[in-house]
């Protein structure tokens, strides 16, 4: 699942820390006063001395420690695996979600983070911009919200050249199995998303073809015109808001300021 | 007991999933294909051989109380290099086992085996412990993962066997089957248990 989160590998460590008793060792359960004869580990001390205590405290943190230190070392050595084996995943969703394109599109990334971070791991959106024919056709854009039920919804959002919806994609998610879970059905089927009937027309097609302006990305419940997931507002209203979020981000970066598709 | 009959008992006369009904989480939500019970067999083997072999090293140092949180740690750290490790070279499989390969830190197989018996034998014992109740816990899923797949889906290891016009019985595939199956198969576990005894 979603555990490219650098931080995750770290905190393990850091949760079992919290594990030992506190220094002034706890009296002796009466329970384990009786260690099976077959349990040579299990030497009970005569009395919960502190010197007993700390040594407690010392085993979990030398273990939690080496714990550490391997997964950091493991997490290093895999994290370019990783990320490689997320790659033809993108490069299919990116030709799912936006008009037909015939440039290199991985290499039009930039960083769209509003606070102007370079590319790299400190940035959060990358933009990317479809081109067929030298001219722009479609930008996408790889955000996340933290909105949903879920920790975090990662998400490939499309538009076309003028601003309207082309594909969402969800890159990964942890809502509800069976309820918010379902943000993901039909996401690969944006090329033939007009022939879906409406009645049993997946939640994320939906949006095919809305624009900022002419459709109101809020739930109905708010008040909006997005049919939400039965049962899974909140996943609905994260996606729904994200998309919303992903088209005025790249309305902002491609119109104002920068040329128009401004990446060779 | 001979090092033999310590590797087989897991197989069969332990089976913890068949004989001791431990790790009922796994074996009943990842068996839809006979692959995906084999990648969960493989990587619960591989915790469960790691966490053995680490938990039957260390078992003289770590004071009693605190050996429940150590054996959570030890255990922890394979399950997490196990997932980084399928996310990075094998991200299919890790796509379709999703949650459940962090959720292998809480199967009751792996911390059942470091308590009765890896902390309380040596070393070489532990090692084939681990690797008997790995292979009788990937055998009992292997079957589950079988056996609906081919009545689920009409294939094994993704390739049809039936023509496309011969009905599946989807069932088996969604939740309902799994215990349906698993069912069936601790009844003729047990039926061959009391014919066993009987000729005795």
């Amino acid at each position: 699942m979603s555990t490219e989160d650098p931080k995750a590998p770290a905190e393990a460590p850091a949760a079992a820390v919290a594990a030992p008793p506190p220094a002034e060792a706890p009296p002796q359960p009466s329970v384990e006063a009786a260690p099976p004869a077959d349990r040579p580990a299990e030497k009970i001390p005569e009395s919960g001395s502190v010197a007993e205590g700390i040594k407690m405290v010392l085993t979990v943190a030398l273990f939690t420690l080496l714990s550490g230190a391997l997964l950091g070392f493991v997490y290093r050595q895999a994290k370019p695996r990783i990320d490689a084996a997320k790659l033809p995943e993108k490069i299919a969703a990116l030709a799912n979600i936006l008009p037909d394109f015939d440039n290199a599109i991985l290499d039009t990334g930039r960083c769209a983070d509003p606070d102007g971070a370079p590319l790299g791991d400190a940035c959060r959106r990358t933009m990317y911009t479809a081109l067929r024919d030298g001219r722009p056709v479609g930008y996408a854009l790889e955000t996340y919200t933290t909105a949903g039920y879920g920790p975090r919804i990662d998400l490939l959002i499309g538009c076309s050249a003028d601003y309207a919806v082309t594909g969402t994609y969800v890159l990964s998610q942890q809502e509800t199995p069976g309820l918010g879970a379902k943000i993901v059905e039909g996401h690969r089927d944006w090329k033939n998303a007009a022939a879906v009937a409406a009645a049993d027309r997946p939640f994320i097609l939906q949006f095919a073809g809305k624009r900022l302006g002419a459709f109101d990305f809020r739930v109905r419940k708010d008040g909006g015109q997005v049919d939400a997931i039965t049962a899974s507002t909140i996943s609905s209203r994260a996606v729904a808001g994200a998309i919303e979020e992903a088209l005025t981000l790249l309305r902002d970066r491609t119109c104002d300021g920068e040329a128009t598709g401004g990446t060779p | 007991m001979s090092q033999l009959q310590n590797f087989t008992k897991g197989l069969w006369r332990e089976n913890p999933v068949l004989r001791i009904l431990l790790g009922f989480c796994p074996t009943l939500a990842v068996t839809t294909s006979a692959i995906d019970a084999l990648g969960m067999g493989a990587a619960t083997t591989f915790v469960l051989l790691g966490s053995n072999t680490v938990i039957s090293s260390i078992r003289k140092v770590v004071p009693g109380q605190m050996r429940i949180p150590v054996f959570i740690v030890v255990i922890a750290t394979f399950v997490t290099v196990v997932d980084l490790v399928l996310q990075g070279y094998f991200p299919a499989l890790s796509k379709s086992l999703g949650v459940f390969i962090p959720l292998i830190v809480v199967n009751c197989i792996i911390l059942g085996r470091a308590e009765a018996f890896a902390s309380k034998n040596g070393i070489g014992s532990s090692i084939i412990d681990g690797l008997g109740m790995g292979l009788g816990f990937t055998l009992a899923l292997f079957v589950l993962g079988s056996v609906r797949e081919v009545l689920g889906s009409g294939s094994i290891f993704g390739m049809p066997l039936f023509a496309a016009d011969v009905p599946r019985v989807l069932i088996f595939i969604l939740p309902p089957g799994a215990f349906m199956s698993l069912g069936c198969m601790l009844w003729l576990m047990n039926e061959l248990d009391l014919r066993r005894k009987r000729r005795v």
